[in-house]
């Protein structure tokens, strides 16, 4: 046993102080009247997350489907493309209300069925 | 401060390491399991020496010592589901307090160790005459300076009376890597405090 082993090893005893233990239930009898940690709401989060991925790759589609005009930061030239293809246009337009809807229906739904009510 | 002259002690041995003890513990938990906290009392009572004096030593102060071991209290207490049996509850308790201290710690910037004598030994300056007591309390204060990963196997081996497998058990590494650290990091205290640990009267004055 060298120097270093012997100092480090012949620390001197800390003695809590008086009360220590008290101060200690304490704060555990807070924690213990504490309600549990909400849980994040995977089963409301999830069908949403799902929806709006969804709604994403579909937009992605459907803007490859134009030939890629839709990608084109050239706005003229995005207006020419989209009213050259009117009829995809409008299915963006349909698909981007219709996720919406989907996404408010389900919305409502999972409020109803927790029994909150929105206040406004 | 509440300094005892007494030396350093096996914290396992010291608290009864038996299997009284064990019993003692695992019925706390199941009591505490089964919604009666104020079991845990038993638990806080048997075990505070050790926890206040672990966490002592890293931060060096007797007030925030046991401050970081009250945190570690709640996180065992909240953490009780998770002890597997077929483990010591000391080594489970430890490892939990461990983290807890080491997180602390990283919070904890700059570090709150006052150097005294030690600033001089570093600058080089080797004329600094420093008392056996002085020298001992500039080692032990050193050992704070470390990189955590070497100052954290540093204090729990010399928690556990060196005991290598004790160490690897509550640090969750292994003994390999335990050995490997702990010989980096003496190297680094060594190199430290490497005018004061080669003079001869230190090891007369402590043996």
């Amino acid at each position: 046993m060298d120097d270093l082993d012997r100092i480090l090893t012949n620390e001197p005893v800390v003695r809590p102080t008086n009360g220590f233990t008290a101060r200690v239930m304490e704060r555990v009898r807070e924690e213990a009247e504490m309600p549990p940690p909400i849980e994040f709401p995977w089963a409301r989060f999830l069908p949403g997350f799902v929806t709006c991925l969804s709604l994403i790759f579909a937009t992605f589609m459907i803007l490859g489907w134009t030939g890629g005009a839709g990608m084109n930061i050239d706005t003229q030239s995005w207006i020419d493309a989209a009213d050259t293809n009117l009829g995809h246009a409008i299915g963006l337009a349909g698909t981007a209300i219709l996720g919406s809807l989907i996404v408010a229906a389900m919305a409502f739904r999972s409020i109803g069925r927790s029994g909150a009510s929105p206040t406004i | 401060m509440g300094l005892a002259s007494a030396t350093a002690v096996h914290w396992d041995r010291h608290m009864a390491g038996s299997a009284e003890r064990y019993d003692d513990d695992a019925s706390a938990v199941r009591r505490v399991l089964a919604g009666d906290t104020d079991a845990f009392e038993g638990i806080v009572t048997r075990w505070q020496e050790p926890l206040v004096n672990m966490a002592y030593r890293f931060c060096r102060d007797q007030g925030e010592a046991e401050e970081l071991a009250q945190e570690a209290f709640l996180k065992i207490f909240g953490g009780l589901p998770q002890w597997r049996r077929e483990g010591r509850f000391s080594t489970w308790m430890f490892s939990v307090a461990l983290n807890q201290y080491r997180s602390a710690m990283r919070r904890r910037l700059p570090p709150a160790v006052e150097l005294d004598g030690l600033d001089l030994l570093i600058a080089g300056d080797r004329s600094v005459e420093l008392d056996s007591d002085l020298r001992a309390d500039v080692v032990r204060r050193a050992v704070a300076t470390l990189p955590p990963k070497y100052r954290d196997v540093i204090v729990l081996y010399y928690f556990h009376e060196m005991d290598l497998a004790e160490t690897a058990r509550t640090s969750r590494l292994r003994e390999g890597t335990v050995k490997a650290r702990l010989f980096r990091g003496r190297k680094l205290l060594q190199d430290k405090l490497a005018g004061m640990m080669c003079r001869p009267s230190l090891a007369t004055e402590e043996a």
